[in-house]
């Protein structure tokens, strides 16, 4: 038997979305075939399509008015796919159904995709990180080449100008301001895609904002943001929390702005609060306990001390820990002591670095998105940031982030053993070049070092990874 | 609190073109109370044909609009004594309206039933009911689509 799946939408989403609907049923039932339609309407989406049924699909017909989003259209990758727009639908039916194979084109999605030959992950929380992921990769690819533009303009003795009254700031200095704002935003709208993809829109504002909140150090008042690994928890908890509040009956008169007032301001308030309260003092304490064991680590145990560096600076690539650990280093250069922040010069350019070569070298462990931002990651990552290395261990937390700590760690005890000195910040892998960092040959050893191991535990873990996932998903189907 | 009831219907529509259709379905809404501003609403119709007409053949047009101009979630019903050129899509002029308008702030409830009509009007018996049938006629069916 023909089975046909279809989705239809229209601008103001309360008359054609349903209309045409209804006629691609009848029409497809009364040629006998198996047919599913989903309605993408003014009160959202219903009789959403499964992925077991879009797999099953011999044709999926698209009734568009409004368009689709891209990660909508990634689920009907390699399908055969007759568009049309909706206002047309209903003017075809009769004859749409007569030769669907000719009008019909392989749907070819750029879109978010787990490896070359793997299914779209489109439930879980695999690919809720993954709706945070490819919302965040414009942010660090635009804020990060701009930043990495203003560095060198610096560095080859252009001024930089802060703002200032009475002063007008140099252009190097307001590109590298543009620039911060990508990483600044990068990890709310983490927060917000996450959030959104468990329970839409409702979700969205109040995961943006305490995100925010929560990665903001001057308005948490502790020294660090939480970084990406706050903005998974907390869009993951929003997410559920307002997928839950949804459900809540209100009765009639207030049903209707539940999800735009109600949803948003209850949960804003709530971890909001819990943000400012909970999370911002449980983090400044986990920082001073940090910081005040990295103090007390004795100076014979200098391997130790380098492996633990190395392995915070790399755990959450700007977070709490990392920052505690470059916090350590970077106060340490007042009292003449260089050889803690020379680990920092090493281990930071470490996983954005790494994730790139490993695209390069194993494409199908990646998306095409991560793949196409491989050499953005790479130029930025060799320069200025950490940040580029964020959404890879986003699409795959466990194994990027073993990977990067344990390769920062091997890496930071090899650096401080070696005696790798730097006593300021510049433009990364050309430190040596500057004279920041010495002395230049086991810089480039170490840095060497630390790619091969990063990049071959990216490739073998995420390789594990991948594999046991995709078992888990061939029993559960 | 009803989205449609008899008064919500116009047997005689008052117009020869488009445009003079649209303004007296604007005009019953305004005296149901159904929207703020009689003009916006007319403005708001065009703006709708404009993006792709709402004649979806058979002499019937759905015009319709979600706009925060409309105050509650309300259903019109007319018919004019003359044919009007719509643009259909199958090129026929057009007699026979029904307007379906929201609120752009409109909870589910509502919506469910708007989408529950709109998946009627595909149906031909349906439609032989609102082009032929006399007002109380149109007023039972439409509304046992919305209760049953």
């Amino acid at each position: 038997m023909t089975k046909i799946v279809a989705v239809t939408n229209c601008p103001a989403g309360i008359a054609h979305t349903y209309m045409v609907a209804e006629a691609i049923e009848e029409k497809a039932k009364s040629l006998g075939y198996e047919v599913h339609v989903e309605t993408q309407g003014a009160s959202g989406v219903e009789n959403e399509l499964t992925p077991k049924q879009i797999a099953e699909a011999d044709y999926v017909i698209l009734a568009i008015g409004k368009g689709l989003t891209d990660s909508d259209k990634a689920r009907f990758d390699q399908k055969k796919v007759v568009e049309l727009p909706v206002s047309e639908a209903l003017k075809h039916i009769d004859t749409l159904f007569d030769d669907l194979e000719g009008n019909s084109h392989v749907m070819t999605s750029s879109k978010v995709k787990l490896g070359a030959d793997q299914e779209v992950v489109t439930e879980g929380i695999m690919s809720y990180l993954m709706a945070g992921v490819s919302a965040a990769l414009p942010f660090v690819i635009g804020g990060g080449l701009l930043i990495a533009i203003g560095s060198l303009m610096v560095q080859f003795g252009m001024p930089n100008t802060p703002l200032a009254k009475g002063t007008s700031p140099s252009i190097a200095w307001v590109i590298t301001s543009i620039g911060n704002l990508g990483f600044q935003f990068m990890i709310p709208i983490m927060g917000a895609y996450i959030a959104y993809a468990i329970s839409d829109k409702p979700a969205f504002a109040p995961a943006f904002l305490v995100t925010f909140l929560a990665n903001d150090s001057d308005l948490l008042g502790t020294k660090s943001g939480a970084g990406f690994l706050g903005a998974i928890v907390i869009g993951l908890s929003i997410g559920y929390f307002v997928k839950y509040f949804k459900k809540i009956k209100l009765g009639k008169n207030f049903q209707s702005i539940l999800p735009f007032m109600i949803i948003p301001f209850v949960t804003l308030l709530i971890f909001g609060l819990l943000t400012y309260y909970l999370l911002g003092p449980a983090m400044a304490w986990l920082m001073s306990v940090l910081l005040s064991f990295l103090q007390n680590i004795p100076t014979s145990m200098k391997i130790v001390g380098g492996f633990i560096v190395g392995a915070m600076l790399a755990f959450d690539m700007g977070g709490p820990i990392n920052k505690t650990a470059w916090f350590f280093s970077f106060s340490l250069l007042s009292s003449h002591v260089f050889n803690w922040y020379g680990i920092v010069g090493v281990v930071t350019l470490l996983p954005p670095m790494a994730a790139a070569i490993a695209t390069w070298i194993k494409p199908n462990l990646f998306t095409k998105q991560e793949r196409a931002a491989s050499w953005s990651a790479f130029i930025v990552g060799s320069t200025v940031a950490t940040e580029p290395a964020i959404p890879y261990a986003l699409a795959a937390p466990l194994p990027m982030i073993t990977a990067n700590t344990l390769a920062g760690g091997i890496t930071g005890a090899i650096t401080i053993l070696l005696n790798v000195e730097r006593t300021a910040p510049g433009i990364g892998i050309f430190d040596p070049l500057l004279g920041l960092e010495s002395p230049w040959y086991w810089f480039y050893l170490c840095v060497a070092i630390g790619l091969v191991l990063n990049v071959s535990f990216i490739i073998i873990f995420k390789g594990i990874w991948l594999k046991r996932k995709e078992e888990k998903e061939k029993q559960a189907a | 609190m009803t989205m449609f009831n008899i008064d919500h219907i116009n047997m005689n529509l008052n117009g020869n073109t488009q445009k003079e259709i649209l303004s007296s379905l604007a005009t019953l809404a305004k005296s149901q109370d159904i929207v703020s501003a009689e003009d916006t609403l007319v403005q708001d119709y065009l703006e709708r044909e404009k993006e792709s007409t709402t004649g979806f053949g058979n002499g019937v047009a759905i015009p319709h609009a979600r706009t925060n101009n409309v105050k509650t979630t309300a259903i019109l019903f007319g018919r004019s004594s003359s044919d009007i050129e719509w643009n259909s899509l199958d090129g026929k002029p057009v007699n026979t309206f029904i307007s379906l308008l929201v609120p752009n702030d409109q909870g589910d409830t509502h919506l469910k039933l708007l989408a529950k009509l709109s998946r009627q009007l595909v149906h031909k018996d349906f439609v032989s009911i609102l082009k032929n049938g006399t007002k109380e006629e149109v007023f039972t069916a439409i509304n046992n689509v919305l209760e049953n």
